[in-house]
């Protein structure tokens, strides 16, 4: 007992000594506790960042396995890649029947050219080389090395609402009109505000189409809705002065039974370009996972592949949240790594300043344990004082404090991005790894929800606690390896 | 009766100077003993010797029949020596009482109200009430010397070994501190002093003088 009360009494006296110890310690805790709570943090936003996805997938051509595999088998990569087809709308909804599909939707696009009444918010005349890959409901119209002229629309034919992902994200909302009717080839579309104010459109009006390859052949939809998107101004800009129908201001939606007709009625000697992209609802990481599996058991043949871009979306979003994990998890052990180092050199001072005490405490016949186990007694006081405070400031300033190094780590990868394209004209952004170019994501997750639970401040506390007791035992094993009556001649 | 014995004690130091030199002493219970001799002659290794806070390079102390080697030196110091340091060796940070009352709690001896008899043994020798809540260090060396006597005093050891126990203390205060181990001696304790002063050696019952060696 009077060993607690002689530490506690050597605190107060020696206050200098006592705050100097603690405040090292306080900042050991303080810097630990921030990051320990964004780590924490960044894990659990992580996690229900994930858990809130409605992850939908696409089946789309392996094209990386069927190059390595023709690669592999000394075939020629440019005429596997030809003879490569997407599935079929009927082999699609096969897939759909999988018990993980929460819902499917498809929808159909299709390239064509404006008239002298219809431009495109910004035109550009292109002839672009691609295989044929249609699969649209006339039939596949394969045709390795066809030439397809593309046009300046793109015209996406749903299926349902579920389809105009851009209106149910709300990327995109009606200002006028009304969306067309989904049940039956009504030649019924809606178009974007920019393209109804470049041609003076009103809903009620029509628009006329062509056949980018065959002038002649026209196309009339009837407009019964005007729509104004977000998207406009900054997914514009990456179409505009490359391809016109990527823009999506000239973006043109009807339905699919209605595109449908269009690409059938197109002649055969210049067909319409089009193919049919189907979407499965899963919902969550694990249903996603499982459709991976169902669709092999269904018979899907290697070479396609089930991908998500909401699930590579949403982690490419994590990329700031991700880098200032491991800037925390660096800072957590230089902090520990560099303090208690620090903390030891202190202690080792500090002992050495008592070594005298030691002299006199042991030659009064307390015995060398005892004098430690004031010391570390001592060291223990100052540590929960220095915890408590650091701890207790941490979480206080913990969510400034994750918010600034956040937005710096999403201002700095958009800085990287606006770098990137200004030297390369477009993005070219991928996988976002260090040093290598940055994934293009529409927004990252830039909030952070500090918090932090028990075990989180115990094993903090535990950290510091023993930090500064081996600090200070490191710090004793000098002086007890000495005999009391030579500390004492010594400072006799 | 002999309650600390020396045989043929000899301590050289690291130097290969020996300093004590096959020394035969029987320390008897109720006596105050002068340890006397020029400076160098080895008072103050003695009574370190004595005190458990050096070990001899040859021959054996005995407290009560037992040989000081093979007992706990903390045990021994704590509760059955009471050492009077030349340099007082009292922690700067305590006041007097403080320091007085550490060593009573240090001996872990059962002893009731420790602050009272803390007051009583500074009392004794007679530093003053505020002379006690006054930390060491902002005492003169008559004071301290005062505050190390009562602390050896404190946890009531058998055995009280003093260096130089009056040095600093004036002819009053030097015959009140020698009547003090006096009326201890009397209630059978073994009081063992080193010191040059005359006035300490004629007030004791033996006085054994230490030869000074000459050097190798």
């Amino acid at each position: 007992m009077y060993i607690i009360k002689n530490a506690g009494r050597n605190l107060l006296r020696a206050k200098g000594r006592s705050v100097l110890i603690g405040l090292i310690v306080c900042i050991i805790a303080f810097s630990s506790c921030i990051a320990l709570i964004i780590m924490e943090s960044a894990e659990s936003t992580a996690k229900d960042g994930l858990s809130n996805l409605n992850i939908t997938a696409t089946i789309g051509v392996d094209r990386q396995k069927l190059m390595s595999d023709a690669t592999a088998n000394g075939e020629d990569p440019r005429t596997v890649m030809d003879s490569a087809k997407s599935l079929t709308l009927e082999e699609m909804q096969t897939y759909a029947a999988s018990e993980q599909v929460q819902n499917f939707y498809y929808s159909l696009q299709s390239s064509l050219n404006g008239t002298d009444s219809l431009d495109p918010v910004e035109s550009t005349d292109q002839t672009v080389d691609m295989p044929a890959q249609n699969s649209g409901p006339g039939g596949d119209q394969n045709g390795s090395g066809t030439t397809f002229t593309m046009g300046d629309f793109t015209v996406i034919g749903v299926s349902d609402a579920n389809a105009m992902t851009n209106f149910t994200s709300g990327t995109s909302a009606m200002s006028d009109g009304q969306v067309f009717t989904f049940d039956k080839a009504n030649n019924e579309c809606v178009i974007s505000k920019e393209l109804a104010l470049l041609n003076n459109i009103s809903v009620g009006d029509s628009i006329t189409l062509t056949n980018p390859a065959d002038t002649t052949e026209t196309y009339s939809l009837k407009v019964t809705g005007i729509f104004s998107g977000s998207d406009e101004a900054t997914t514009a800009n990456q179409g505009r002065g490359f391809m016109a129908s990527m823009d999506p201001a000239n973006q043109i939606y009807t339905n699919y039974k209605t595109l449908c007709g269009l690409v059938a009625s197109a002649s055969t000697d210049n067909p319409l370009i089009s193919s049919v992209q189907g979407t499965y609802v899963l919902g969550t990481p694990a249903a996603f996972e499982a459709f991976q599996t169902d669709v092999t058991k269904m018979g899907l043949s290697d070479t396609y592949t089930v991908s998500s871009s909401d699930l590579t979306n949403y982690e490419n979003s994590l990329l700031p949240l991700t880098n200032l994990k491991k800037f925390a998890t660096v800072l957590l052990l230089l902090v520990l790594g560099i303090g208690g180092v620090i903390l030891t050199l202190f202690s080792i001072f500090i002992i050495r300043e008592r070594k005298y005490e030691v002299g006199v405490l042991t030659a009064i016949g307390m015995k060398k344990k005892n004098v430690a186990l004031q010391f570390l007694t001592e060291a223990f006081l100052v540590a929960i004082i220095g915890v408590m405070v650091g701890t207790g400031l941490g979480a206080a300033l913990s969510q400034p404090v994750a918010d600034v190094l956040l937005a710096d780590q999403i201002s700095s990868i958009q800085e990287q991005q606006t770098n990137q394209m200004s030297q390369f004209g477009r993005d070219v952004g991928t996988g976002g790894g260090p040093g290598g170019p940055v994934a293009n994501v529409d927004s990252y997750i830039d909030s952070l929800s500090p918090s932090m639970d028990m075990s989180v401040v115990l094993s903090l506390a535990g950290i510091c606690v023993m930090l500064s007791l081996l600090a200070s035992s490191a710090a004793l094993i000098f002086v007890m390896r000495y005999e009391p009556m030579r500390i004492l001649s010594e400072r006799e | 009766m002999s309650i600390l014995e020396i045989e043929n004690l000899e301590y050289r130091y690291r130097n290969g100077n020996q300093v004590i030199d096959g020394l035969n002493i029987a320390f008897e219970t109720g006596k105050m003993i002068a340890l006397t001799g020029k400076s160098g002659a080895g008072k103050t290794t003695l009574v370190s010797l004595l005190s458990g806070l050096t070990s001899p390079t040859g021959g054996k102390i005995l407290y009560e029949n037992q040989d000081l080697l093979a007992m706990d030196k903390y045990e021994l110091r704590s509760k059955k020596i009471g050492v009077i340091f030349q340099g007082y060796n009292l922690l700067p940070r305590l006041t007097a009482k403080e320091n007085v009352v550490l060593s009573m709690d240090v001996s872990g001896k059962a002893i009731t109200n420790k602050e009272a008899r803390a007051t009583e043994l500074l009392e004794k020798v007679h530093l003053s009430e505020n002379l006690q809540k006054r930390r060491v260090l902002k005492l003169s060396g008559g004071e301290q010397q005062r505050v190390a006597i009562a602390r050896a005093l404190s946890y009531d050891p058998q055995v009280i070994l003093a260096d130089e126990p009056t040095g600093n203390l004036d002819q009053a205060n030097t015959e009140e501190v020698l009547e003090i181990f006096r009326s201890l001696a009397n209630e059978g304790k073994c009081i063992i002093i080193a010191t040059h002063d005359p006035q300490v050696t004629q007030f004791c019952d033996r006085v054994v003088n230490l030869e000074k060696k000459p050097e190798n």
